[in-house]
């Protein structure tokens, strides 16, 4: 009861503030401008896209930013204007107080939510509504349905280094007086682009396993195969043919089709739920580079191919993203209240605000220590050894942004506006990392400090 | 002293307040000890600066002690269960600005787990009793100073609390709010509950204590009961109604007689500004002149209404006040105070807890009198003129 009472105060605070008018604000001056923005695309589906990504990230952005303040404002005023003397000589646990304030704090949030996802479904149905027949199936089946995407089997880059450089040595093609660390380095460049790459004339084959069978695919949605190609030089968007073949595991041929891709564009090209097996089983694609100007096309490891099946509908997935937007700013919540039970509110929501901001580059920042790591392993640096600062620097990121939990991985944004679906798995996976685990710490470690602050003292 | 568990027990408390890097910077309470029995009116006394609000706030478990024992109830101050029995009033009352008074009340209301309907009727007799029941839904922001007081003395009352603390209660009141207050803290006694005041105002602590510590440099200067504190035993002062001269003439000889050449002072008592003040207003009010913020003298519970001085205020009043006061300021407190208020048990549920077999009628017996005999021998003497 305590927790729900501090929490309905909470709440009353949040919408006495005008929070109310500012989302509606938010409503009146954000969607149009959403709209107005889609007039110069001539693709529905672009359009879509565009509102989609533009809502939730709004959302996102005013919700957190919302949740910073709030969560914050809501603690760190009360202990400067001294109401928490009221509140704390009442029979409630300190803990009590940091709890009923992150129920009231998720209570506003859900309700703004909702609130504000609402009209931004309305809008892509609105928008869709004024599509012909075709166009809108195309893009329900497209766009608006959840799918989960299978990766290629991946190639087993040690065993292929391992079989060149045997060759090599067997050939005799590796000089004596060449560092072996050189050509270590040489041979894995060349597996690597080996790897995604398909010389004119050849042909590609990926293997895909983990696909449902076709009883398990809901009738009248397809199978995606999308991939997106790259010549030697990426900054040219040119045509390239290629001739692509779809094989079930007894090497059953499905499909085939000739199909011309531009390059640095997603291409996607369906198949028939019936193309599947009826026992699942792994699957095969194959592409033969067959285009007249004999340039070599790049498959990259990444984001080269997948093969995406149709897992839930749309509305699910959207609810689902709007969870994950919602844990979120649960999380943002927590550690909101927690910088201020012993921080004023200036410093409280700028530590808040500045761990916001790392929590949602900390994937990029990890990638970036990465690579630091191969800077380190150039020529130049071989023959001297690692640089101990620099080793040091680069171990200092990637704890640091360990710590801190990684955003990127949870934002639902390019799901959704990807046709992909955002899994119950996804959003479990969030709430026990983000509010379970780091929110639990966070949460446990600010509840100590406060039980263990003399409030009156905090205040003077 | 008591076997019982008392209220409040302090035991060589002391408190340093540190700076940031833990050294000691201001010592704030050296060693001081209280016990406060169950039923006391205790007064904290001192300048600012004293250690009086430093004291209230271990004692609410806000401040933690630097060395020193701190029970309430036989319990720490920041166990729930002891939070649970008390009721607060800080030296200012911060309360929520967004709130309005009733949500303020069942707000704090719903942190003591009452249900909704005792909540709903403690509101409305407190709100009555604080005179806001027409303001009630005005948000706290747009009150008077005054007003916010009112309502910070109905939210400590929420909980029909067992032991009151009420820091500087009057601070921001006027003296029609400041005599209510008084009024209640001796009802409250009445009905056996604990109060620790603390306060700079000596007239009100005077009023209403039973007993009194003096505060200073964050040590009890001084302790006890208010009649042993402040009775001066080696003057005798009477006072009866206007006497003609004669009669003034026999008395003084009467006591010259008795006495010998002791000397005699003869003069008219005046009324306390405070008694007059609330003569004065009372009449406005009774004439219905038109007024803004709290409102007085609305439709209260019978439990509220009685011992409010203000109506019953007569000549007759002053004068037993005046009788008493030199003797034992305590008696004028009995006589403003309220007979025992016919409780309506129904409305008020817990708040009208089971009155205890309180120590009034016995120690009414040992207070100090008047000495009935002169008077009575004054009045013959006048009659007879």
């Amino acid at each position: 009861m305590n927790l729900w009472a501090i929490a309905r105060n909470t709440i009353l605070q949040a919408f006495r503030m005008r929070v109310l008018a500012f989302v509606g604000m938010f409503v009146l001056i954000g969607f149009p401008v959403i709209i107005a923005s889609l007039k110069s695309s001539g693709n529905p589906r672009a359009e879509l896209q565009v509102v989609l990504t533009y809502s939730l990230e709004l959302i996102n952005v005013v919700l957190s930013l919302l949740t910073v303040f709030l969560a914050t404002w809501t603690l760190c005023t009360e202990i400067q204007d001294r109401q928490i003397f009221s509140l704390d000589t009442k029979p409630v646990f300190r803990w009590q107080i940091l709890g009923g304030k992150f129920l009231g704090l998720v209570i506003v949030n859900l309700i703004l939510l909702i609130g504000m996802a609402a009209p931004t479904y309305g809008l892509i149905r609105w928008q869709l509504s004024k599509l012909s027949e075709d166009e809108r199936s195309e893009i329900e089946d497209k766009l608006l349905y959840g799918r989960r995407s299978v990766l290629p089997t991946p190639i087993d880059l040690n065993a292929e280094f391992e079989k060149e450089m045997r060759r090599r040595f067997e050939e005799g093609l590796i000089q004596g007086d060449t560092p072996l660390a050189r050509v270590h380095e040489e041979v894995r460049n060349m597996v690597w682009q080996r790897s995604q790459t398909v010389q004119y004339g050849y042909t590609k084959a990926w293997e895909f396993r983990g696909l449902p069978d076709k009883e398990k695919i809901k009738e009248g949605r397809s199978v995606i195969v999308r991939f997106k190609i790259f010549t030697p030089n990426p900054t040219l968007k040119i045509q390239k043919t290629g001739s692509w073949r779809f094989k079930l595991q007894d090497g059953d041929l499905v499909g085939q089709t000739r199909m011309i891709a531009t390059t640095g564009v997603t291409q996607e090209i369906l198949l028939h739920r019936n193309a599947m097996q009826k026992k699942g089983g792994k699957f095969y694609v194959e592409y033969k580079n067959v285009d007249r100007s004999r340039t070599l096309i790049i498959f990259p490891i990444s984001d080269g191919i997948e093969i995406l099946y149709p897992t839930m509908p749309f509305e699910l997935s959207f609810v689902n993203g709007c969870c994950l937007i919602l844990i979120r700013v649960g999380f943002l919540a927590i550690l909101g209240l927690a910088c201020s039970t012993f921080l004023t509110f200036p410093m409280a929501i700028t530590v808040t605000l500045v761990t916001w901001v790392l929590c949602m580059i900390s994937n990029y920042m990890i990638e970036i220590s990465g690579l630091m790591l191969m800077y380190n392993i150039n020529e130049a640096r071989i023959a001297e050894g690692p640089d101990w600062l620099d080793e040091s620097l680069r171990m200092y990121i990637r704890v640091l942004f360990s710590a801190v939990p990684d955003f990127s991985t949870y934002n639902p944004v390019p799901f959704l506006t990807d046709g992909r679906e955002v899994s119950y798995s996804m959003v479990g996976k969030a709430f026990f990392n983000l509010l379970l685990l780091r929110g639990g710490v966070v949460a446990l470690l600010s509840g100590i400090i406060f039980q263990m602050r003399e409030l009156a003292k905090l205040a003077r | 002293m008591s076997n019982e568990i008392p209220v409040i027990e302090v035991i060589e408390l002391s408190k340093v307040f540190d700076d940031f890097w833990g050294r000691p910077r201001v010592s704030a309470l050296s060693g001081i000890s209280l016990r406060i029995e169950e039923g006391q009116v205790y007064g904290l006394l001192g300048p600012n600066g004293s250690g009086k609000t430093t004291t209230i706030k271990i004692l609410l478990g806000l401040l933690y002690p630097t060395r020193g024992t701190v029970q309430v109830f036989g319990r720490s101050p920041r166990d729930v269960r002891t939070k649970a029995r008390i009721g607060y009033l800080p030296e200012e009352s911060y309360l929520y600005p967004f709130l309005n008074a009733e949500e303020t009340l069942d707000f704090y209301g719903r942190l003591f787990k009452l249900s909704r309907h005792q909540r709903k009727e403690r509101a409305d007799s407190l709100l009555d009793l604080v005179g806001l029941n027409i303001e009630r839904r005005r948000p706290i922001r747009e009150y008077s100073k005054g007003m916010v007081r009112r309502i910070g003395i109905a939210q400590a009352l929420i909980n029909d609390p067992d032991l009151i603390i009420l820091d500087e209660p009057t601070s921001g009141l006027d003296p029609i709010g400041s005599r209510e207050v008084k009024d209640l803290i001796l009802r409250l006694k009445q009905r056996g509950k604990t109060i620790l005041l603390c306060s700079h105002l000596l007239g009100d602590v005077e009023d209403v204590c039973d007993q009194i510590a003096i505060l200073y440099g964050g040590k009890v200067r001084k302790s006890g009961t208010v009649p042993e504190l402040l009775t001066r035993r080696n003057v005798t002062q009477i006072s009866a109604e206007r006497l003609n001269d004669g009669t003034t003439e026999k008395v003084l000889n009467l006591i010259r007689d008795e006495e010998g050449n002791k000397p005699i002072t003869v003069d008219h008592p005046t009324m306390k500004l405070e008694s007059f003040f609330l003569e004065v207003v009372y009449q406005a009010q009774q004439e219905e002149t038109a007024t803004s913020g709290a409102r007085m003298g609305g439709h209260k519970e019978s439990f509220l209404t009685e011992g409010t001085l203000a109506p019953e205020l007569s000549a007759r009043d002053v004068l037993a006040n005046l009788l008493t006061r030199p003797e034992d300021p305590e008696e004028e407190a009995e006589e403003s105070a309220p007979q025992e208020p016919e409780v309506n048990r129904a409305l008020l549920g817990d708040l009208s807890a089971p009155e205890k077999e309180t120590p009034e009628e016995s120690d009414k017996e040992k207070e100090p009198k008047p000495d009935q005999s002169v008077l009575d021998r004054l009045v013959r003497s006048d009659d007879d003129k």
